[in-house]
Order: C-alpha cells, then structure tokens, then sequence
C-alpha cells in the first residue's frame, strides 16, 4: 500500500521489468482501494443516516439547497428538449403520415430514458458539485475535525442528511423534467404544429403505462440520486484539503457522476426492457 | 470498527466490488441481447428464390406468427441466377420436409420476413437440406400485371 513504492520505481532511470510492472499495476491497484474504500464509505454513512431521519430538518435544509435550486435548470431543460423532442418526432413521423403516435413517442422517450438521465446529468453539474466544494471546504478549514472533536459524527450530521436529501432530489426533479418536457411539445407541435389536442393527450394517457414506463425512470433516478450524491460526499471527504485539492474534487465529481449515471442507465435499461 | 482511512482491506473490498460490478454488467450485456434465437443452437436450412425484396440478414422466420428462426446470411448464386438464404431454425421446432417457405411483408411499409407453411408429410427437415422459395411479391410487378391484364381486355 506504501505510495513509497511508486516513488521509488518512477525515479529508477534504468529500465528493469519489475519495475515496468509495478508502474503498471500500481494504477490499478490505488483504483482497487479507492473502490474499497468508497464502498465501505458509502455503507458508513448509510449505517449512520439513522439521526437524518429522526431530524427531519436537516434532511429539509439540503433539500432546498439541492432541490429546490437546482429546479430551474431542470425546468429551462425539460422545455427547451421537449421542443426539440416534438419537433425531430414530427419531421421523422410526418413521412409516413403517423403524427398521431407523436404524443406516445415523446412521452416514452421522456419517461423511460431521457427523464432520469438529463436530470441526473443536470443534477450531477449543479447540485453534486456544490455538496462536494461544501465538505471538501468544511474539511479544509478543519470543521469537520472540529465536530469530531466535539463528539458530533460528521457522517451522520453532515453527510447522511445530504445523502438522503439528494435521493429524495433527484426522482421529484425528474418528474418536473418529464412533465415540463411533455409540456414543450406539447407547445411545439399542438399549438405551433397544428397536431390534434385530443389525440395528442389521448395518446399518451392511451399508450403510456404509469408503472411499466413511468415509474421505470423513477426507480432509476432514486438509484441515480444515491449514486452520484455518494460520489460527491466521497470526494469531498477525501479530498486534498486546499483550494486547489477542492477544485480539483468538484472536477472528479463531475466526471465520476455523469460517467455512473450513464453507465448505470446501461445497466437498468438492459435489465428492464424484455 | 476501522477508521475512515486508508485500510489493508480496502483492496479486497474494491475488488470485490469491482468483481460484482464487471458480472452486473456482463449480464447486463447479455440480457439485451434480445435476439431469441443464437446462432449456435439451431439447424441450418437453404432457400432459394427468385426475388428476395427487401429482405435483411437477422430478419425473422415466422411459422403461424410465431418466431421460429432468424435470416443468417444472403448470398447471390451467379450459376444459377438466383438468391440463396441461409436460415438457422430452432431445435426445438421441426416441420414436415414439404414445408413452403414464402417471403412476405409485415406491414405496408416494409419489414419482410419469411414464412413457413406447414405442409403434411412424415419426415422432418434435416440439416442443410435446400428449398425452393416462394419469391416476396413486389408491388409494381403486382400493378403492372393488374394494368396489362385490364389493357388486354
């Protein structure tokens, strides 16, 4: 585990296998324990989110601050992909005179796939960020050392209500995605277009199934709040306490975040689609 | 209970996990793939037609709707001037040998598949046995005849 080891192997100036190997491995060996020690973590703060629910309030705090502010953005979004969104489904529709399913297409889309994704993705850019630069600089200016200090568990104080807040998030801003995104196109292509009102909204309420397609994202979003939330706690917990090791913390977020929230999409969808 | 720092057993711990992850994943692969039939478990049949239409590698073999094999591969036979299909059918569905395999379209738009007809006979087709098809209708040979046939009159 000593980094003194790859210390030593990058200052050799004369090529030897052992060497090259270690170099090699050692990338993947500090990957290993850096997956250990995330998922051990991440079961650390799940084991002690226990005061979060017994004080609610600590759970409302973060929810308006990664809730509540992040709601515009994911309003902007949702409107502006749901014209887009109603516009593509009209012009591919259109040449073969099927625009009644447009409704049903737009909905689908919005609702099993990109609903929780660029709703995570959006949340990853403007909510994980901000919980990460707040521990990583609350570790950097010794606060969290101080709690200690204090018999105050940071984990369950600071970071379990965090985590939770970002699970209770992320499913309810994926719903105003949805919806908002349904709203634009239905602007687009009812009121600009000239689509019919009733088929549009019959096609949906039609077609559309509230568990088999609907709570489909949702259930996604829930896992996509908790796993990019952990990785924003983690990295801020971990990181290098200076303004430098906090910038580059929130960087990693983002990266990591967007990277699991696709990935983990992958995953849901290959295991839901029959 | 162990410190939030570095731990010897971190490493077995994000190997595990890695483990768990690299086979969520591979199932994950394996479960999209949601082709019914694998080319591994099947017989192979050729048939043989005049005109193909539009008929695609991987499109499906129906007998009564249902699907019972996959299109593997369209060659063109320039010995004899026609196209040859070569058809994986499941194991587990056998037909009589005079079967008739015809292709036809799913929907106005496009989508051919080829149908089997069953026919009445004892034995079964074998492995890499040939057939004679019946070729996929194309729609301005059918308006043509229909015009030339009226025109005559």
């Amino acid at each position: 585990m000593a980094p003194e080891v790859n210390k030593s192997a990058s200052n050799r100036r004369d090529f030897t296998w052992h060497g090259a190997v270690r170099r090699l491995g050692w990338p993947l060996v500090e990957a290993l324990f850096n997956i250990g020690l995330g998922t051990r973590f991440a079961l650390m703060v799940l084991a002690r989110s226990g005061l979060a629910w017994r004080r609610p309030r600590l759970v409302m705090l973060h929810l308006k601050h990664i809730g509540v502010y992040t709601l515009v953005i994911i309003l902007v979004a949702g409107l502006f992909i749901g014209f887009v969104l109603g516009l593509q489904f009209y012009t591919l529709l259109e040449r073969y005179g099927q625009q009644d399913l447009l409704s049903v297409g737009v909905a689908l889309t919005l609702f099993r796939e990109l609903g929780p994704v660029a709703a995570g993705l959006l949340f990853v850019g403007c909510a994980c960020t901000s919980i990460t630069a707040a521990i990583g600089l609350k570790k950097a200016s010794e606060q969290i050392a101080a709690m200690e200090v204090m018999a105050v568990d940071p984990l369950a104080r600071e970071l379990a209500p965090r985590l939770l807040a970002g699970m209770i998030a992320l499913p309810l801003l994926t719903v105003y995605f949805d919806i908002v995104g349904v709203l634009g196109s239905y602007l687009i292509t009812v009121q600009q277009i000239g689509l019919d009102e009733g088929t549009f909204w019959a096609g949906i309420k039609g077609q559309v199934g509230f568990y088999e397609d609907f709570m489909q994202g949702i259930y996604k979003s829930i896992f996509f709040g908790f796993i990019t939330v952990m990785i924003a706690l983690y990295e801020g917990y971990f990181c290098v306490p200076t303004a430098e090791g906090v910038a580059r913390a929130t960087t990693r977020t983002v990266i990591k975040g967007s990277l699991a929230v696709l990935g983990a999409n992958f995953v849901f969808t290959a295991f839901m689609v029959h | 209970m162990i410190a939030l720092s570095r731990h010897k057993l971190d490493f077995i711990i994000g190997l595990f996990v890695l483990c768990a992850a690299i086979s969520v994943v591979f199932i994950a692969l394996k479960t999209a793939n949601i082709t019914a039939v694998s080319d591994s478990n099947g017989y192979h049949v050729q048939v043989e037609f005049d005109n193909i239409g539009s008929l695609v590698e991987r499109a499906p073999v129906k007998s009564s709707g249902v699907l019972v094999g996959r299109v593997q591969k369209i060659s063109y036979n320039s010995d004899d001037y026609i196209a040859t299909v070569d058809i994986i059918l499941e194991n587990q569905y056998q037909f009589p040998a005079d079967s008739i395999f015809s292709i036809v379209s799913s929907n106005l738009l496009g989508g051919q598949y080829i149908a089997i007809d069953v026919g009445g006979e004892e034995e079964f087709i074998e492995n890499d046995q040939v057939f004679q098809g019946n070729s996929a209708i194309v729609l301005e040979e059918l308006i043509s005849k229909f015009l030339f046939d009226n025109a005559g009159e």
